[in-house]
């Protein structure tokens, strides 16, 4: 008798103690969720949520190794890098997504040319998306608003993934999302998979 | 002989009615209790404590949570309405709410907040376990964390949330105590009141999307609300908030129009009406047009209360003594809080 209840003690300990799920922390109010969905912010990757755990935020030029990275007046932008604002010029505007409920923020902060959006992760803001905004800008490989399908091609290759009207180049963690209208460039986006 | 048998099988069953309530016990302690933070958890279970007797339920995301006020409706027009909204709700999680509700009761009109339709894929676990986790069991919980769960989710962890919880142990606050065995809720009839401004001054450029067609998945759902509702002669009326971002394309719009076109629904786009309702962003809103504030619901919700009142033959209850005494207390309290 002895032996049964020291037994389903032990399970019922075990259950509460062990790593038994999927390991992630259960405190949900560390999860950085915004309303700012991929289909505002994106048009190809498939998670819609920033959710980050321990920091794992790489500098600019650790993360640009392996990935897409939008460069302008020497500075290096990396979906997955650590938002240095003191190498920025001031945003004309910056707008703060709260979350609907869970803590957590999204910033976007607008330039002349292109838009950051970032997250915090709890250690410092991260670059979650570039947007291009400006069609006498580039990316480093030399695409711009208002280039054709074919520019694209010959640029990035025929190596990508279609998104209705996106095709989506991946490098590493980050994709380049460009979206055509009538096989002409309309947007640029660089982003974070998540 | 037979007397030790008994005494062994009343020992095992005492064994395992303690485990289950030292499982139960643990279960509940390791939960977050949604009390004093991230309310919005709350929010799905305090609608047991006052089912019933409701003639307008409000379903979807923070959009109706944070925008409509049952409280201006009865105050405008005598409705009385009740918001089953919870954070990203998704339109598969509404139909499974509005499922659960024509169990406790059936409403003459369901508003339905049509944001939900952009989404076509569970977007995180933290959101479906603040809609799902404080459901009580039924087989609309069911259908609903089979059609939520996220790739990485068990449905055990939401029958066994222990399983999900248990590392919670050093986390736990004095909230977890002190609400053990009891609930705190936060909203007024399913209205998060929220008194902060903050002014809408820019919004990020206006981008360009892939697709703008909503997902089959999302249509199999709203069609399954519409059937769900005229099944039960309940009155669908679907809505567009007036939450500015994130931005409410134009392609949205006409893919709902010629839904509710198509189905002969009414449909109303708030965002169209902004000036008529009244609503001023430089102060109707507590975190830049994501959300309007006590100011900017009170204001929605008036107008939203004629609306009601004028199309859909709804009885005004401040007329029936036993129902406006029930509303007539909650608003002392309501407005006592508007003024603290």
């Amino acid at each position: 008798m002895k032996k049964v209840l020291i037994f389903l003690l032990t399970v019922l300990l075990l259950l509460g103690l062990t790593a038994c799920g999927s390991g992630e922390e259960a405190d949900l109010s560390n999860q950085v969720i915004t309303r700012t969905d991929k289909e505002e912010s994106s048009a190809g990757t498939d998670s819609e949520t920033e959710e980050t755990e321990d920091s794992d935020v790489e500098t600019s030029a650790d993360a640009a190794a392996d990935a897409f990275s939008f460069e302008i007046d020497g500075v290096t932008l990396t979906p997955g890098a650590a938002l240095d604002l003191t190498v920025l010029p001031d945003a004309s505007s910056v707008y703060t997504v709260e979350s609907c409920a869970v803590e957590g923020t999204d910033n976007v902060y607008t330039y002349d040319a292109f838009e950051v959006t970032a997250y915090d992760d709890g250690s410092g803001e991260v670059i979650y998306s570039i947007y291009l905004t400006d069609p006498n800008i580039t990316t480093a490989e030399g695409l711009a608003l208002g280039d054709d399908l074919n520019r694209v091609t010959e640029l990035y290759g025929s190596d990508y993934a279609e998104n209705d009207t996106a095709v989506v180049y991946t490098k590493g963690d980050t994709q380049l999302s460009i979206i055509l209208q009538d096989e002409v460039v309309i947007s640029i986006e660089y982003l974070l998979v998540l | 002989m037979k007397t030790k048998r008994i005494r062994t099988v009343l020992s095992v069953a005492l064994v395992v009615v303690l485990f289950c309530v030292a499982f139960a016990l643990l279960t509940r302690l390791l939960q977050p209790k949604y009390a004093t933070s991230l309310t919005e958890g709350s929010m799905i279970s305090q609608y047991y404590q006052e089912s019933g007797g409701h003639e307008v339920i409000f379903v979807g995301d923070c959009e109706v949570y944070a925008n409509f006020s049952p409280m201006e409706l009865y105050r405008q027009a005598g409705i009385t309405a009740y918001v089953r909204g919870t954070p990203q709700q998704l339109i598969w999680q509404s139909y499974y709410i509005i499922k659960e509700t024509f169990t406790y009761e059936t409403p003459k009109v369901i508003v339905l907040n049509v944001n939900s339709m952009r989404y076509s894929e569970p977007v995180s676990e933290a959101y479906n376990r603040l809609t799902i986790d404080n459901m009580r069991w039924s087989s609309e919980k069911v259908g609903i964390i089979q059609a939520s769960m996220t790739e990485e989710e068990s449905f055990f962890s939401y029958v066994f949330p222990l399983l999900r919880y248990h590392s919670r142990f050093d986390e736990l606050t004095s909230e977890d105590f002190r609400y053990l065995f009891q609930s705190q809720y936060s909203t007024w009839n399913g209205y998060q009141m929220n008194k902060g401004v903050e002014p809408l001054e820019t919004l990020p450029t206006y981008r360009a999307l892939a697709s703008y067609t909503f997902g089959d998945v999302c249509y199999e759902y709203l069609d399954q609300i519409r059937l769900l509702c005229q099944e039960h002669g309940t009155e669908l009326v679907l809505i567009k908030a007036p939450s500015v971002y994130p931005f409410w394309y134009d392609e949205y719009d006409e893919q709902i129009e010629a839904y509710a076109e198509a189905y002969n629904l009414d449909f109303y786009n708030f965002l169209d009406v902004v000036d008529e309702i009244g609503i001023d962003y430089s102060s109707d809103t507590y975190d830049a047009g994501l959300h309007l504030n006590l100011s900017g619901a009170t204001k929605l919700s008036s107008y939203f209360a004629n609306i009601l009142a004028e199309t859909y033959d709804l009885a005004d209850y401040r007329l029936d003594p036993e129902v406006s005494a029930v509303y007539e207390e909650k608003l002392l309290q309501y407005d006592a809080a508007v003024a603290e």
